[in-house]
């Protein structure tokens, strides 16, 4: 493979993507390089027949093509398909971090059409990329290679970072372009997009509805549409929304707990907490102050405080 | 029996220590045609996660620590002397909601050779004038490998040695095939764990169905064993009112309030880290989807104390329309619980009116089975 051929761009077959998993295909700053520099690192070929199968550098024979170059240097190989696929799968590694895309086509290739192992997957390529040797994480990214190119387009370009990308897994496929849009157009951390993605998906199962059938309930529908609300007020209304509904006992006594503490008055300084769920046996108080002044000003206040009967009222949620 | 029983080992791995023990040269020739292999100690094989395939690998070891143990309880809950009695270690049912996916480093079965300490043992935890109650479901289904272990025909004979002992076998099973071999005891409370049909269905995949238990508990009642049921974990489905009340009315058409010996009630309890194995191993499961959870002191997700209250009074009321007796109980539950439940602190509601009407050294059960 280590003597340099010459090619012609027209005896390379580009509709054959048996190697190619890369995404986006075109490359602006890949483009400049090739301009000013030529070809420096040479593709890598196989023969098929009489054409020949492009094993890496596709996206730079795109630009040879697009430049109208009609010749390039090439090494030619002759290894297996699935050595010649592993080989281009090292070499993209190796020179630059593979996006969450790529990193799906490959796994989808390997496990479809070189019918490599699940476990050999899991074991052998997922830490080439960072990531541990995982059979949930193998599944999220084999989901993700079910993303159709105009939803790949729209996370790519709105440069949604894989961390977010992949929990989209965790939606069924039909409302994957609903989960795009509140990613793109709410901009939730991970975090919040996991559990927004968890309550969904309780509430479907509790209520047996479908996704699409909640999302278009007008009340949900509605903060899609608002043009007032900023991303993340968006984002935080459609998360109260739907914790409202799948935890309604809750959202009622939290919400009574609030309006009593509201009637206390208390200084924004002094905090009364109490216990996560309501469960357990002392309330919290918290306290931040400057100077001694404001100190016995708050301890004057937590003394009214403890003789406010709306306090008794408060102890009582516990 | 074995040939029907499907939770036969395919390969069997041995301490070597415990090779010469009785219990051990049973198992081995129950299963003569079983691939075998000694090992120095047992920690030398390869832990691996939870899986199918390994529930089939049986480990007999030579367990050197306690083979009773207190149930550790949780912090926040009522705390119980509960004793428990680690013999078999794992499970061939799959509950969705197993604490032993996340408790567990391998999936194997472990099997304890050295019945012989449990036994020294047993002598040793009785205590003057009190009744001690020793579980064997902490981390296991207590009857769920009785057909091709015989365990029971193991322990029952040495409980006439201890009086003072009530042991509870707690299952998921029907299993009680051995136990109607012996002649029935009060001593003996075999426990089983209920819910409703339409879970069992979906979340308890290979135990028995609801009646084929209720059959199993009233053969046992019958045969002079004691009885008990655990409504646990409670799960908190569409219409769980009218499905729990449905078990209760099960329950006592089936079996004599008089036969059974207590009734426990505990809400499905869930750790942060169970609740991610779940969460990937059951994706159709609605297990998560019920209820509304809050997390608890003692770190598990628990539904809203509210709802939990309602639960518990809903059955507790539906024992009580047939029974006004039976000793019943809350499960891993805050002393606000059993205060809003039964109008009594666990002290005095535990004292125990429970089993007990004896001196039973404690009531209340850690089990998770
Ligand atoms: S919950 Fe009990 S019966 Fe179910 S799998 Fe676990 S140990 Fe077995």
């Amino acid at each position: 493979m280590n003597i340099l051929n010459k090619i012609r761009l027209t005896e390379i077959d580009f509709q054959d993507k048996t190697y190619i998993f890369s995404y986006p295909a075109s490359n602006a700053q890949l483009e400049r390089t090739i301009k000013e520099f030529g070809f420096i690192s040479p593709p890598v070929l196989k023969k098929k027949g009489a054409s020949y199968r492009i094993v890496s550098g596709y996206k730079r024979l795109l630009i040879a093509q697009k430049a109208g170059i009609k010749e390039i240097n090439a090494f030619i190989t002759d290894i297996d398909d699935y050595k010649a696929f592993k080989f281009s799968v090292l070499e993209n590694t190796a020179h630059r971090a593979l996006n969450i895309f790529e990193i799906s086509s490959i796994i989808h290739k390997l496990l479809n059409e070189f019918k490599i192992l699940k476990s050999d997957i899991i074991a052998n390529y997922l830490p080439l990329w960072g990531y541990q040797a995982y059979d949930k994480i193998f599944k999220q990214l084999v989901i993700l290679a079910n993303l159709s190119l105009g939803q790949r387009d729209a996370l790519f370009n709105a440069q949604i970072e894989s961390e977010k990308s992949i929990i989209l897994s965790e939606f069924p496929e039909d409302i994957w372009d609903v989960a795009i849009t509140i990613l793109i157009d709410m901009k939730p951390g991970a975090n919040k997009f996991k559990h927004l993605s968890e309550t969904l998906r309780e509430i479907v199962q509790r209520e047996k509805i479908t996704y699409k059938q909640l999302f278009s309930e007008p009340n949900i529908k509605d903060i899609f549409l608002d043009p007032v609300r900023t991303s993340s007020q968006k984002f935080e209304l459609l998360r109260k929304k739907l914790n409202e509904r799948r935890n309604p006992v809750i959202t009622i006594v939290e919400e009574e707990y609030h309006k009593k503490y509201a009637q206390l008055q208390l200084d924004k300084k002094i905090k009364l907490i109490h216990p996560p769920g309501f469960e357990g046996k002392e309330f919290k108080v918290e306290l931040n102050f400057k100077d001694k002044n404001q100190l016995h000003k708050y301890a004057v206040d937590l003394l009214n405080i403890a003789e406010n009967p709306i306090l008794d009222e408060l102890l009582n949620f516990l | 029996m074995k040939t029907q029983y499907p939770y036969n080992p395919n390969r069997l791995v041995i301490e070597e220590s415990a090779l010469n023990a009785a219990f051990t040269q049973k198992i081995l020739s129950a299963f003569p045609d079983v691939p075998k292999q000694i090992v120095g100690q047992v920690n030398e094989i390869k832990k691996s996660g939870h899986s199918q395939y390994k529930k089939k690998e049986f480990i007999i070891t030579d367990y050197k620590g306690d083979m009773i143990k207190t149930c550790p309880g949780c912090v926040g809950t009522v705390n119980c002397n509960y004793l428990v009695a680690n013999i078999v270690q794992g499970c061939p049912f799959g509950c969705t909601y197993c604490f032993l996916q996340d408790y567990m480093n391998s999936g194997s079965i472990v099997i304890c050779g050295n019945l012989e300490k449990f036994f020294e043992q047993l002598t040793q935890v009785q205590r003057n004038g009190f009744l001690v109650r020793l579980g064997t479901g902490e981390l296991a289904d207590s009857l769920a490998f009785d057909p091709i272990l015989g365990l029971t025909d193991e322990i029952i004979p040495h409980l006439k040695n201890v009086p003072n002992v009530i042991m509870e076998f707690k299952t998921k099973s029907n299993y009680v095939e051995n136990l109607l071999k012996h002649d029935g005891s009060e001593q003996i409370v075999i426990g089983w764990s209920v819910n409703p049909q339409i879970i069992i269905n979906h979340d308890e995949r290979g135990t028995a169905s609801l009646d084929e238990r209720i059959e199993a508990a009233r053969k046992a009642a019958n045969h002079g064993y004691s009885v008990a049921f655990h409504f646990d974990p409670i799960i908190m489905i569409n219409d769980w009112e009218s499905h729990y009340i449905d078990v209760v009315n099960k329950i006592f058409a089936a079996i004599p309030a008089y036969k059974i010996a207590w009734i426990s009630m505990g809400v499905l309890r869930i750790t942060p880290s169970l609740k991610s194995i779940i969460q990937e191993r059951y994706q159709n499961s609605k297990l998560l989807a019920y209820g509304e959870f809050t997390m608890s002191q003692d770190g598990k997700f628990r539904y809203f104390r509210p709802l939990r209250v309602k639960l518990y009074r809903t059955i507790l009321n539906a024992i009580r329309s047939y029974s006004t007796k039976v000793p019943v109980y809350c499960c891993m539950e805050t002393d606000q619980v059993w205060q809003e439940v039964f109008n009594a602190q666990p002290s005095e509601q535990s004292e125990l009116s429970l089993i007990f009407d004896r001196n039973t050294v404690y009531a209340g059960s850690c089990q998770e089975s």
